[in-house]
């Protein structure tokens, strides 16, 4: 997957982000980009009104329930599609097809699909899943095809079933790429619950984005699409630790 | 690859012809549950129409949904090797200068973690409802993984390589020019396979928004209708049209790894 930049230490790091924040409060306050470009300061400042916090918060509690169940079922559709394919090779070239495919038609054509079927409540959650399985079916795809050749070996002589080798060797080894193929999905799952409140879900913070547009609230605006950043940044940092254990426990 | 026993003149011939379809089973029964979900549950075409009237629909407009899709490709395009440029820029500014590439280092991370996508309505906000801030967005979309995947190609060249050039006493740019371009090309390519169908979900989605002309308005115009039949039919035409470029794509990138490698 891809690297981080190896060269410049912590500290370079730290000044080009604080960099970055010195510069988007100086533009918005001196208002070089025009009003639609707050200071962060500014967008700051909505947290401190009662009413629109409580705004706020509610729809990122929305949010955020959405894309975990997205999440969770995406990791179950990876995990099924994975397992197929792992356990029956043949089939492996039809899903193979089957996940590209869908990682490689937006996300939003899928849209009209469940707002008929599932319904604008669930919507969010099918759309989050959509966008979140893919890097999880990756990662585990690979995890599985690589997993010690001594233990399945072992398991051959001891004779055990496919099914049983599978359950007792291949997917315990997969465990750590299954949880790093989390961690990338995380802010596929945020992005897609957004996407499917974008589509006429009642709550959540796509719908707040959209009337603080069309009622020109600039600040509240930016302070949405920021907590949709928070809430993917969170989530990464979450399974990030999560991977580290996981790492820890099973890695060979 | 699974090693399988050297194919005779006409199976490999075979292998060439059958293999990329071999795989569309799977798709084949997505379209066949599709109507079967559509007809056991006997739902009307308002609530939710099987395939064969959506492709009547399709049919029966195809030079519309043909110049919609023109438009919003000629978007997602333009956007898409923008980005890639510009990424590409900066990994290259990034790669000389020490400084540089530290500050530009959280970008890395920045690229794992933010659904950028959310920031349309702002982008719209921005620059106004014009064509120039879709490709804006989708520019935006593809610059970061391809300064990412760029800058891991350039500081990734094998250290013999590296050696080399400096034994050959070979100035910074002669360097980057000879031996750490041609070696990030490859990366660069696969960046732009990762982004392409965010490209196509990022215009449509901008015209979704504001309702600039393209793929995105149509489907926003159908369903503000209840014509279930065209929404799902400019569905289909993005999916497809995205598939393609996928495939392009990936092409693209497997030429590019056979000639560099």
């Amino acid at each position: 997957m891809i690297r981080q930049a190896p060269r410049g230490g912590a500290p370079l790091r730290a000044v080009g982000t604080l960099l970055f924040l010195a510069a988007w409060e100086a533009i918005g306050r001196t208002g070089l980009w025009g009003e639609s470009f707050p200071a962060l300061s500014t967008i700051g400042g909505v947290f401190v009104n009662d009413a629109s916090r409580n705004l706020l918060l509610r729809a990122l509690g929305r949010t955020a329930e959405s894309a975990s169940y997205g999440l969770a079922l995406g990791a179950i559709a990876a995990l099924l599609l994975a397992s197929a394919s792992s356990l029956w090779p043949r089939l492996r070239i039809g899903l193979d097809t089957l996940a590209t495919g869908i990682y490689a038609i937006p996300t939003i054509t899928f849209g009209p699909v469940f707002i008929l079927v599932a319904g604008p409540e669930a919507t969010p959650i099918v759309l989050s899943a959509l966008s979140a399985y893919f890097p999880i079916f990756v990662a585990l795809d690979s995890g599985l095809r690589f997993a010690p050749a001594a233990q399945r070996d072992l398991a051959a002589v001891l004779g055990a079933s496919r099914a049983r080798a599978f359950g007792r060797v291949d997917f315990p080894a997969a465990l750590p790429a299954f949880v790093d193929g989390l961690r990338l999905a995380a802010p596929g799952a945020v992005l897609g619950a957004v996407l499917g409140e974008w589509f006429g879900a009642p709550r959540g913070l796509g719908v707040v984005i959209i009337s603080s547009l069309q009622n020109v609230r600039i600040p509240q605006l930016w302070a949405a699409a920021l907590l949709c950043v928070t809430c993917s940044l969170l989530a990464y940092v979450l399974l990030s630790a999560l991977h580290r254990q996981a790492h820890r426990r099973y890695a060979w | 690859m699974v090693s399988r026993a050297q194919p005779g003149v006409l199976a490999g011939w075979r292998e060439v012809a059958i293999a990329p379809f071999r795989g569309l089973w799977s798709l084949v029964a997505l379209v066949v549950c599709w109507d079967l979900y559509v007809r056991a549950h006997g739902f009307n075409v308002i609530v939710l129409p099987d395939p064969l009237t959506v492709a009547r629909a399709l049919i029966a407009d195809w030079p519309t949904y043909m110049e919609k899709l023109g438009l919003t490709m000629t978007a997602a395009i333009a956007g898409l090797i923008l980005g890639a440029l510009l990424g590409t820029i900066v990994a290259i500014i990034a790669w000389s200068s020490r400084l540089a590439s530290g500050m530009v280092a959280p970008l890395a991370i920045a690229v794992r973690t933010i659904p950028f996508i959310v920031f349309i309505p702002i982008l719209s906000r921005l620059m106004g409802y014009n064509v120039k801030m879709e490709i804006v967005v989708v520019t935006m979309l593809s610059f970061f993984p391809s300064f990412v995947l760029v800058s891991s190609g350039l500081s990734g060249l094998p250290a013999a390589a590296s050696d080399l050039s400096r034994v050959f006493g070979a100035t910074r740019w002669r360097k980057l020019v000879l031996i750490a371009l041609p070696a990030a090309l490859p990366k660069l390519f696969t960046s732009i396979r990762l982004s392409s169908s965010r490209a196509v979900l990022g215009a449509m989605v901008a015209e979704f928004l504001t309702g600039l002309d393209g793929l995105g308005r149509l489907f926003l115009l159908a369903r503000g209708e209840l014509e279930a039949e065209r929404a799902l039919a400019a569905a289909v035409v993005a999916a497809v049209a995205a598939l393609l470029l996928f495939h392009v794509a990936e092409w693209a990138e497997r030429r590019v790894n056979a000639r560099m490698s």
